[in-house]
């Protein structure tokens, strides 16, 4: 039975693979073009399939790469041919930007699911552990914070090297005084970091604390991490090897359970850690700090000028800086930590847009000197460049989109054109655009979760949810915070673990 | 004007069956806990040695008291099934002649003292000792651990693990985690860092 089922799938995909290949060919051949024709005639066409027949028009003004570039519409009252043929160049622009970073996800989930695996710190059992502190960012965190310090006190790590410092950034809640407890509960354990003016975000507030740190690493947290005993030396093991810089663990959202969203981040969490930055890692690309559940060299810091105050993503600019200086970030996937992931979509819209902003500000910032850079392999300048257009890519998708439908609506060429068009583009959101999918299920089988995985159609409207905050992030930022040179606002992500009852 | 009506139901359900498992699935929620994170879980190479001698002491309480003593051996069955055989001081666990045919010991063997193992046997289940293990040529095991040194015998296999509190020592020709990975660090890093590993 197995095999005749098999057998049957290999059909049906044969068949698939069939149509669509016939599809792409005949979109990449020669299109039969009408030439120009007054308005009023082009109301009317006249053709014939018959390649024969003298009504079929043939090819006329094809391009080298078989696109037919000259656009004839019936509309050109409203758009000119010249504006049209414009258009379709930058819908074939963007379908190849698209096509890269498809090939990019497939190539990722096909290396984490048969490539070989590259954990090269996890069996570091003994050594001369370095000098550590643990920076908590905490900004009116009073129902996390105490969880986050009690399993930080409890980490296997050499006391005598170990300093964990929360670092209170302007709280108007209790958490300045639920770390003052837990620090006196605790004498010699934790040293607190309070800070009540400066100027605000993660940041600033990292920067100044730093400045109080005279430790080999600096290993930091969200105050909404829970860290598991091990983690920190599973963390620190990188840091023998000198070339690293940064070290990157894994992130797992806790409140998965919560509602639907929260189960769709939680795949989309999974894509994202156990095939795309694992994947990076086997390839020795760029896997990116991610600025929480990781670390950096302190010397390494230092070199490449610190914390930058003014970085809305303080993790992306960190990987680059580095980057760009010779050091390696690392990423151990079985470091893992637990997070909480937005249970709203207000919240989870605002996140992404942060996100967006600050990725994007690094893109700005590190495009061109990574491709000038001479201290960058060319495969991390490639991984790199792509890793900054991320979020580029979904203003770029939805103008696609747009170009799409409006060269369907105008272009007045041969009928069958436009249905190929139309079936074009619907392959392309089946098997290109999808690729974001692939990667997710291969995560989440590589979890071992069964039953989640069938929730993964309903993350198509998370990521048109992103796709639509990403594109307005972007659009804001670039026309409002670069013309108006508006300063880039930090915006912090709500909690929803309530604060432990007391006496 | 009905037909119209059908012709759109007709193509909701078309929409919605695809979606069909997701529905399920959110409305079912039999999927829905965070992912496991191990906690303890701290990349130690010892972690495997470590929980095989948590599991020996929660289920064999009287080993560690019995250590030393002449009164065992006896076999009998965990739990789970699996057979066990506990050696006592002489430290040769008995074979059955069913088990040398086979070339084959399907059951865990635990030595209250120091292991002498003989040899061209395949030990399908872990070994333990709470003295020393000297294994003669010839032999696999799944995984050994002993609180004394190892000795592993010429062209012996390690499959999985191997674990010493003192001292590990491989003879000519034998082989560690033939078929897993990571090969080289199987044997010679499960020892502490401070003791010797040494192939003769």
């Amino acid at each position: 039975m197995p095999n005749a089922r098999h057998r049957l799938i290999l059909h049906v995909l044969t068949l698939f693979a069939g149509w669509w290949l016939s599809l792409s060919l005949a979109v990449a051949a020669a299109a039969p073009v009408a030439p120009a024709v007054p308005a009023a005639a082009a109301a009317a066409p006249a053709f014939s399939l018959d390649p024969a027949s003298a009504l079929h028009k043939k090819a006329e003004n094809n391009n080298w790469l078989g696109i037919q570039d000259q656009v004839q519409s019936r509309h050109q009252q409203l758009l000119t041919s010249r504006t049209l043929t414009v258009m379709l160049y930058l819908l074939w622009g963007v379908i190849a930007l698209v096509l890269v970073y498809t090939v990019r996800h497939y190539y990722f989930t096909f290396n984490r699911l048969y490539g070989n695996q590259r954990h090269p710190y996890l069996d570091v059992d003994s050594g001369n552990w370095p000098s550590v502190t643990v920076l908590v960012a905490a900004h009116n965190e009073q129902a996390v914070i105490a969880d986050s310090l009690r399993a930080l006190l409890e980490v296997d790590y050499p006391r005598d090297r170990l300093r964990i410092m929360p670092v209170n950034d302007r709280s108007t809640d209790d958490t300045r005084r639920i770390i003052d407890e837990i620090c006196a509960a605790h004498p010699g354990r934790i040293t607190p970091f309070h800070r009540s003016g400066g100027k605000p975000g993660k940041a600033a507030a990292l920067k100044d604390a730093t400045a109080q740190v005279d430790s080999d690493i600096l290993i930091v947290f969200d105050a909404d991490y829970v860290p598991g005993r091990g983690l920190l030396r599973q963390l620190v093991a990188p840091f023998f090897d000198p070339e690293v810089g940064a070290v990157m663990g894994r992130v797992v959202p806790l409140n998965t359970g919560s509602n639907l969203l929260t189960r769709l981040l939680d795949m989309e969490r999974s894509g994202g850690y156990q095939v795309d930055q694992q994947a990076r890692m086997n390839l020795s690309l760029v896997p990116q700090y991610g600025g929480t559940v990781g670390g950096v060299r302190r010397i390494a810091l230092e070199a490449i000028g610190g914390w930058h105050e003014d970085a809305l993503a303080e993790d992306t600019d960190l990987t680059y800086r580095l980057l760009l200086s010779g050091w390696k970030t690392a990423y151990q996937n079985r470091s893992e930590c637990y997070e909480e992931v937005p249970e709203t979509w207000p919240v989870r819209v605002r996140q992404i847009m942060r996100w967006s902003k600050g990725h994007n500000q690094a893109a700005f910032r590190y495009a061109g000197a990574l491709l000038a850079s001479d201290k960058v392999a060319l495969r991390e300048k490639l991984d790199g460049m792509l890793l900054l257009g991320v979020f580029a890519m979904s203003p770029i998708l939805l103008a696609g989109w747009i170009l799409a439908i409006i060269l369907f609506y105008f272009d007045a060429n041969h009928w069958l054109t436009g249905v190929l068009a139309l079936f074009c583009l619907m392959s392309y959101s089946a098997l290109g655009n999808f690729a974001a999918f692939f990667e997710i299920g291969a995560a989440v089988y590589l979890d071992g979760s069964r039953e989640r995985i069938r929730l993964m159609p309903l993350n198509y409207f998370g990521f048109l949810v992103s796709l639509l905050s990403i594109t307005i992030a972007t659009f804001r930022q670039v026309l409002f915070d670069g013309l108006f040179r508006r300063s880039l606002e930090w915006d912090k992500t709500m909690r929803y673990r309530q604060p432990e009852a007391r006496p | 004007m009905s037909w119209i009506v059908l012709f759109f139901s007709f193509q909701a359900v078309l929409f919605l069956l695809p979606l069909l498992p997701a529905l399920v699935e959110w409305r079912a929620r039999r999927d829905a806990q965070p992912l496991k994170v191990v906690r303890d879980y701290d990349g130690n190479i010892k972690h495997f040695a470590n929980r095989f001698r948590q599991f020996l002491t929660e289920q064999f309480a009287e080993l560690a008291q019995a250590a030393g003593s002449t009164t065992v051996p006896r076999s009998g069955r965990l739990a789970t099934g699996d057979r066990y055989q506990l050696v006592g001081a002489d430290g040769k666990p008995s074979i059955s002649e069913q088990e040398r045919a086979a070339q084959a010991v399907e059951q865990l063997v635990l030595g209250t003292s120091a292991l002498e193992l003989g040899q061209g046997l395949l030990y399908e289940k872990e070994v333990f000792a709470a003295g020393a293990i000297r294994t003669g040529s010839d032999n696999s095991f799944r995984a050994l651990l002993a609180r004394g040194e190892i000795v592993l015998g010429e062209q012996c296999d390690v499959l999985r693990w191997a674990h010493s509190d003192t001292r590990f020592t491989a003879s000519r020709r034998a082989r560690c985690s033939a078929g897993s990975r990571p090969t080289r660090s199987w044997c010679c890093m499960a020892t502490p860092a401070s003791a010797a590993c040494m192939r003769r």
